[in-house]
């Protein structure tokens, strides 16, 4: 086991943020008092106080890993961006810096002690290479200002021609084989927002979620949905349990009381007379509806799949209908549906304005919606 | 839904527990096992009860994040509304014993009794964990313990153990989802019955390490109880593309932050090299000022490669300026001698300690 020789002469390496900022610093040295975090070999340890109140801080890993991956002994931050060591050789990937030399970091007990016993070998490992190096690292810096305005173009193009929310399922092969049925035909995917008289629901089903949305965005939605008054006036928790299956694309969410349901659902509005509530978190839609009572998911994976692509179709239609209902889409109402709907209604809506007749396909109102 | 924590704060952290409570419950930790064996004296079955890191039986005392959630002396109020900037150390973690439910300091205690919030990232370090633990480079081989400041993007927990009853999946990821809610953003909350385990992932991995010491031993119903360790990655493929994603978006923003800082420390330090300039009498500008510069940066970089990452760009700057007057006027300026002492004063002093 060596020590490294430069250790106990040099001053270790420690971005500004660890040292504090008081001008005059005390340190301790003590020799070989600790051993290195990533190579496991005895180093100098130094500790300081950063504020004069503060506990003591002291480096952690040695000056040759640290030279090596050109980051602070102490917080293991970059020393020229201050960013963590991972997040800089991304940074340098995404500025399209190809010789990043050995980018593997060992992971091996011998390799680690190899690696950092050999440093005129190993001089940098990762991105260290680029970041030392105050001019690249500002060059890099410069080439990624070009870089993120053209991604930001690019994002503002796709939002533009109303791509950005795309879902491109890559199903597995024998999800066509796969029976559903039972468990999707009891979904209330028709149900109604309207809170209904006789009835007093606490529970709401939601679908269309994604896996891009995390559930605490969508309990966040719905409590910034409740109205003050009520909740200045209820102490309790508004939401009693939020329960998802992201692959299935839905979810229960349960309230405190059917009135806090009421409450809530009074701000959403419903996309047809009779149908689910439609809100948009994050930019996904999402559709809301009374349920009873909440129902298990699907026990295996692709059945929770093969229920997610079918709520996915389902959502299409939904969307298709809930465009022509606007009345601001260019697609002609009857192009909705073509020649697919086995029996339809026609609604028509908005005498004043240009008559639109919408086909609503209520074939998926029995519950036996297809494929 | 994570309570709101500033309304609660306004008040001190109470005592969770008495002292006479903890003395007693000192002597039940000593029990390290299920069986007490009279032959041997010893207890047996189970050596993990008295660790923390996988339960044997279920903990009694828990934390009720409404009750017992106040302000102590590592964050007094006053502190907190207007002299935030000049009090001293900004660096205080969450307390250990808060989170397990057992302080009996309350308002007296030296740290937070508070669930981790967004604002303490960056006031904590990298390298320890929310209670101001080192961290390590790897995982424990059985995904216990602090964690590892090598995986910075960790924010899943597995619960799981002979202990964890599952009767119903819904019901029980709805529990999982409000009680772990309490101290932080849940994003998603996986049960899987079959294999009798469960997944809670949070949006900060901060969240999560509070959460694991947290709920370590709790349970959903009257006798069950879980043990919380770090989940591996998940390997599926679309979560994986997710995880992807969202580590590009966070590439982004951080490139983002870099830019500004770029723009705004380039600007500053011109203005900082401009007025040393003015300050050094004698200093004649030969050049023009911006070859200037960019010959103060390389003769240092070179010179000592490691000093220049205690040293920051201006000083260095500073450094070169005075380093050119020296050559003019063939003497030593005081202020050199005071940065110079900020590297080398450990090496002459401090051997024969």
């Amino acid at each position: 086991m060596s020590t490294t020789s430069s250790d106990t002469t040099q001053p270790p390496a420690l971005c500004e943020k660890c040292l504090g900022p008081s001008e005059h610093l005390r340190m301790l040295r003590d020799q070989n008092s600790l051993e290195c975090k990533l190579c496991t070999r005895p180093f100098t340890v130094y500790k300081w106080k950063p504020h004069p109140n503060s506990p003591y801080k002291q480096t952690i890993i040695c000056l040759t890993c640290s030279r090596q991956r050109n980051c602070c002994q102490c917080c293991l931050l970059d020393l020229t961006y201050g960013i963590s060591v991972q997040m800089r050789d991304e940074v340098l990937k995404m500025a399209g810096v190809k010789s990043l030399s050995n980018e593997m970091t060992p992971k091996n007990e011998v390799t680690k002690l190899y690696v950092a016993g050999n440093e005129d070998k190993f001089q940098s490992l990762g991105g260290a290479g680029v970041s030392k190096d105050q001019e690249k690292a500002r060059e890099v810096l410069r080439k990624l200002a070009i870089i993120t305005k053209q991604q930001e173009d690019e994002k503002n193009k796709l939002i533009a021609s109303g791509k950005n929310h795309q879902t491109n399922d890559k199903l597995p092969q024998n999800l066509e084989k796969v029976d559903v049925t039972k468990i999707f035909s009891k979904l209330p995917l028709n149900g109604s927002i309207t809170p209904e008289q006789e009835k007093k629901y606490s529970t709401l089903f939601i679908f269309g979620i994604d896996p891009s949305l995390p559930d605490y965005k969508i309990t966040n939605h719905f409590t910034s949905l409740i109205p003050q008054q009520v909740q200045t006036t209820t102490t309790a928790q508004p939401i009693k349990a939020y329960v998802s299956c992201q692959k299935s694309r839905y979810a229960y969410l349960t309230l405190s009381s059917p009135e806090m349901a009421d409450a809530i659902t009074k701000g959403i509005k419903p996309i047809k007379d009779q149908g689910p509530g439609r809100i948009i978190v994050e930019n996904v839609p999402l559709f809301v509806t009374y349920v009873s009572k909440q129902r298990d998911f699907a026990k295996s994976n692709i059945e929770r799949l093969k229920i997610g692509s079918l709520i996915s179709k389902f959502i299409r239609k939904l969307n298709d209908t809930g465009n022509a209902n606007g009345n601001n889409t260019k697609r002609k109402s009857e192009s909705v549906d073509g020649g697919k709907a086995k029996k339809s209604k026609t609604i028509t809506k908005n005498p004043e304005k240009k008559e639109t007749t919408i086909i609503v396909n209520s074939t998926a109102d029995d519950g036996s919606f297809e494929l | 839904m994570i309570p709101n924590v500033t309304e609660l704060l306004t008040k001190p952290a109470r005592k969770q527990l008495s002292q006479a409570d903890l003395e007693l419950l000192h002597v039940q930790s000593q029990q390290s096992g299920l069986t007490y064996n009279i032959w041997f004296q010893k207890w047996s079955h189970g050596s993990s009860v008295g660790s923390s890191n996988m339960p044997m039986i279920r903990s009694e005392n828990h934390l009720n994040i409404l009750k017992d959630t106040g302000y102590t002396a590592a964050n007094p109020p006053s502190t907190d509304l207007a002299t935030k900037s000049s009090s001293s150390s900004p660096s205080s973690y969450c307390c250990i014993y808060y989170a397990k439910g057992i302080c009996v300091k309350g308002s007296s205690c030296e740290y937070l009794h508070r669930p981790p919030l967004d604002s303490d990232i960056l006031n904590w370090d990298q390298t320890r964990d929310c209670f101001g633990r080192d961290k390590h480079s790897t995982y424990r081989d059985d995904m216990t313990g602090v964690g590892s400041f090598n995986d910075t993007f960790q924010s899943t927990l597995y619960l799981g153990g002979q202990g964890l009853i599952i009767r119903n999946e819904a019901s029980f990821q709805g529990e999982l989802s409000r009680m772990f809610g309490e101290v932080g953003d849940v994003e998603m909350v996986r049960v899987i019955k079959a294999k009798n385990c469960a997944f809670v992932k949070f949006k900060s991995g901060r969240s999560a390490e509070f959460a694991k010491e947290c709920f370590q031993g709790w349970g959903c119903y009257e006798s069950d109880y879980w043990g919380i360790r770090w989940a591996n990655e998940d390997p599926d493929p679309k979560v994986k593309a997710h995880r992807k994603r969202q580590f590009e978006q966070q590439t982004r923003d951080v490139v983002e932050n870099l830019l500004k800082k770029f723009d705004s420390g380039q600007t500053k330090t011109d203005n900082e090299v401009v007025g040393i300039a003015e300050e050094v009498e004698d200093y004649k500008v030969a050049e023009a000022p911006n070859s200037k510069e960019v010959k103060a940066i390389e003769p240092a970089a070179t010179e000592d490669s490691h000093k220049k990452s205690i040293i920051d760009q201006s000083s260095l700057k500073y450094l070169s300026v005075l380093r050119n007057k020296v050559n003019l006027s063939q003497s030593k300026t005081p202020v050199v001698a005071k940065k110079q002492a900020l590297v080398n004063s450990y090496d002459s002093d401090s051997e024969d300690e």
